[in-house]
């Protein structure tokens, strides 16, 4: 799968984005961030295939998931 | 001796040109705290219900917290009050920057000005000294030259100025006042009222310094702090995009108030993020007063035909809102523009760009024709139309004089179905955040003391997951995941919880961006911050009775003033589904709504009508 994540949050990582990884399974997008040592993944805001969705749901290799700060106010 | 706070109020009578100390015993500081607290505190004192806001009897309330000045991040705030020329409510905006703590170091807590100036006046308050200068040649001036001119003819280049511009001096309601150029305190019509009293400007300049109850450990903590605030994102993108950095996200979500808010998608988004700010016209990250976040920007743009001045520092991203994509502009230099030439006239970006997005949509819609724009051709994207007409505003000539009366009264002339998408609340025009994607954010809206506002409350889409940021929230009594759309008691708990503390946070001069939960400076930490600062130990249940007793202060101010229950509604467009984006067909449910807006009345211990019980104004000290 595909993953655009934003720079604020692969602080403390060698990672650039896009970022591709390969799935054999449906994984929760926690696990995916776990995975690829993403620190920061409490502040992120997640998209799948341009929808919102939470830590807990499931993506699947075919997906493109973006990862943004996550935005409260301003 | 006080700490963290000086314990006096200076009263300015502008007619006879005299003043008055105020003392504040500490009961009543550790009581209100500063900010929303004092304002509504003089306000009920004053009896401003029997005060119209444009008369010179009107009154304006300049306040700092018991946390301004303590030279760490987020102490920076100013929050001012007046009776609204908006609203006629309670009128309050609040800035960061670098006045309020001068104030403080002169050694006052606050201002109240009263009366009317025969001529134009600007003030000059140095410590104990008060002097009332003759604003008469700056009369007309812009902030910038008007700016410059104050501190050549002081001789101190280390002032710190708030202002108004020619708006204010010809009574825009939506006039603001501006901090050293490039803050504001923009909402509810602070300048207006500024104007009317011909008071052009507010020059301070402080060495008495601040006292402190421990001052090594609040020291301590504070450089603490500084060292680590980069390895958390929430503060780090803070300082890296500013407060543009989230555009993007909320672009992506369906959620970026586009074309007077009938679209939550703009195409041409990406042109207008913090990321591409600081790829193209960035060209400095400032702060506010001993903040190391930085999350304001200076920008510059040096085109043979546009020109951008960085005195004004740069485009936040209520401003990026309401001059892009609301008004479906995707041009960040013009953008830019727009706000060089808010802050040098003085108007509020909000208000000034969702008027023009409201003629824009009754001009395409066909409501009015060029016969009332004066052959503007106002259509969605007219870049050249929104510049020349913020400068029409504020001159009030053309269809520059319907657009400066604001959203809702212009709705009121042109007719009955342009309430449609008529976007304010209580007269206060939309800030950039559509509450479709997230429903308390609607709720905040609608109950705001000060019509539609962002600073009175937090956002749903903080805590949609398990992590550090509910674990903050969990402080604060927020133990479960927040659903962006959902409505219900819940939801209204949720939004009532995180208000108290934004209530508190206005009240103390704390920016909200700073501690937790929206910043990353942990809620504990902070609290110690305080206590070292004023040696009180406030635990966080005793700061939400405080914010919470800020909140019912001005609802019942409100109430006092004729602004009742039937005011407390969202605008029709954001019943209606959201034509693009992420979110297309996503609409506010009425009934469901309306719901909720019972829950946090309840919540809040106010009756069924919103009028709070007797029983939650002896609990919260309010009763007298």
């Amino acid at each position: 799968m595909v993953i655009e994540i934003s720079d604020v949050l692969l602080q403390g990582t060698n990672l650039e984005s896009p970022i591709q990884v390969a799935l054999p399974a449906p994984i929760t997008i926690r696990e995916v961030m776990i995975e690829l040592g993403i620190q920061h993944m409490g502040y992120g805001t997640y998209f799948v295939n341009g929808q919102l969705k939470k830590l807990e749901d499931l993506v699947e290799d075919q997906d493109t998931l973006m990862v943004l700060p996550i935005f409260g106010g301003g | 001796m006080n700490n963290g706070y000086c314990g006096k109020i200076l009263e300015i009578d502008l007619t006879h040109q005299k003043t008055k100390i105020i003392e504040i015993s500490e009961p009543i500081m550790r009581k209100y705290m500063g900010g929303k607290g004092l304002i509504a505190y003089f306000m009920k004192e004053d009896q401003l219900e029997k005060v119209d806001p444009w008369s010179d009897e009107n009154v304006i309330y300049y306040m700092t917290g018991v946390m301004t000045g303590i030279p760490t991040a987020g102490t920076s705030r100013l929050i001012m009050g007046t009776r609204s020329p908006m609203t006629n409510g309670f009128g309050m905006s609040e800035s960061g920057g670098f006045v309020a703590t001068e104030l403080k170091k002169a050694g006052w807590d606050g201002l109240i000005v009263r009366g009317k100036s025969k001529n134009p006046v600007y003030l000059y308050i140095h410590n104990d000294r008060v002097d009332f200068c003759d604003a008469t040649a700056l009369w007309g001036k812009g902030t910038g030259e008007a700016h410059d001119k104050i501190l050549e003819a002081l001789g101190d280049k280390h002032i710190k100025m708030s202002q108004i511009g020619p708006a204010g001096e010809r009574l825009v309601p939506y006039a603001c006042v501006i901090n050293d150029l490039r803050h504001a305190c923009g909402r509810n019509g602070l300048g207006a009222v500024m104007g009317n009293k011909h008071l052009k400007a507010i020059a301070i300049r402080g060495t008495k310094g601040i006292s402190f109850d421990n001052r090594t450990e609040m020291m301590a903590l504070s450089k603490w702090y500084s060292g680590q605030y980069k390895d958390n994102p929430l503060s780090n993108g803070l300082y890296l995009y500013g407060t543009a950095g989230g555009l993007g996200n909320m672009n992506q979500t369906g959620i970026l108030p586009t074309r007077n808010f009938r679209e939550g998608y703009f195409e041409e988004g990406d042109n207008l993020t913090g990321q591409r700010m600081a790829e193209t016209i960035l060209i400095k990250r400032e702060g506010c007063f001993a903040c190391p976040v930085r999350c304001k920007r200076t920008v510059e743009v040096k085109k043979e035909d546009l020109h951008v001045d960085p005195k004004f520092g740069g485009p936040e991203y209520e401003t990026i809102g309401a001059m892009g994509s609301v008004c479906g502009i995707g041009n960040l230099e013009v953008v830019a523009k727009a706000h060089e030439r808010c802050n040098d006239l003085g108007i509020d970006t909000i208000s000034a760009g969702m008027s023009i997005a409201f003629g824009m949509e009754c001009y395409e819609e066909g409501y009015i024709d060029q016969e009332t724009t004066m052959g503007v051709d106002l259509r969605f994207g007219n870049e050249k139309a929104l510049l020349d007409l913020i400068e029409d505003i504020v001159e009030q000539k053309g269809f520059g004089k319907w657009l400066a009366q604001g959203v809702r009264a212009m709705s009121q002339a042109f007719g009955e179905e342009t309430k449609a998408f008529a976007l304010h609340v209580k007269g206060q025009e939309l800030p950039m955040h559509d509450p479709r994607g997230k429903t308390g954010v609607g709720l905040g809206y609608a109950v705001s003391p000060t019509g539609a506002d962002h600073m009175q409350g937090a956002h749903d889409t903080m805590m949609v997951s398990q992590g550090p940021v509910l674990e903050q929230g969990k402080l604060l009594g927020q133990m479960e995941t927040v659903d962006v759309f959902g409505y219900g008691r819940e939801k209204a708990q949720y939004y009532g919880r995180m208000e108290k503390w934004w209530s508190f946070l206005n009240m103390a001069g704390v920016c909200f961006f700073i501690p937790g939960p929206r910043g990353s400076f942990p809620i504990e930490k902070f609290l110690d911050l305080l206590e070292y600062a004023t040696g009180w130990k406030i635990p966080p249940e005793e700061a939400l009775l405080i914010g919470e007793r800020g909140i019912t202060q001005s609802r019942c101010l409100n109430l006092t003033f004729g602004l009742d229950e039937t005011m407390d509604v969202l605008p029709e467009r954001l019943y209606q589904p959201l034509r693009n984006g992420g979110l297309k067909g996503k609409a506010i449910d009425r009934e469901a709504f309306q719901d909720m807006r019972q829950a946090y009345y309840e919540y809040m211990g106010w009756d069924d009508k919103g009028i709070p019980t007797q029983e939650t104004l002896r609990r919260l000290g309010l009763d007298d």
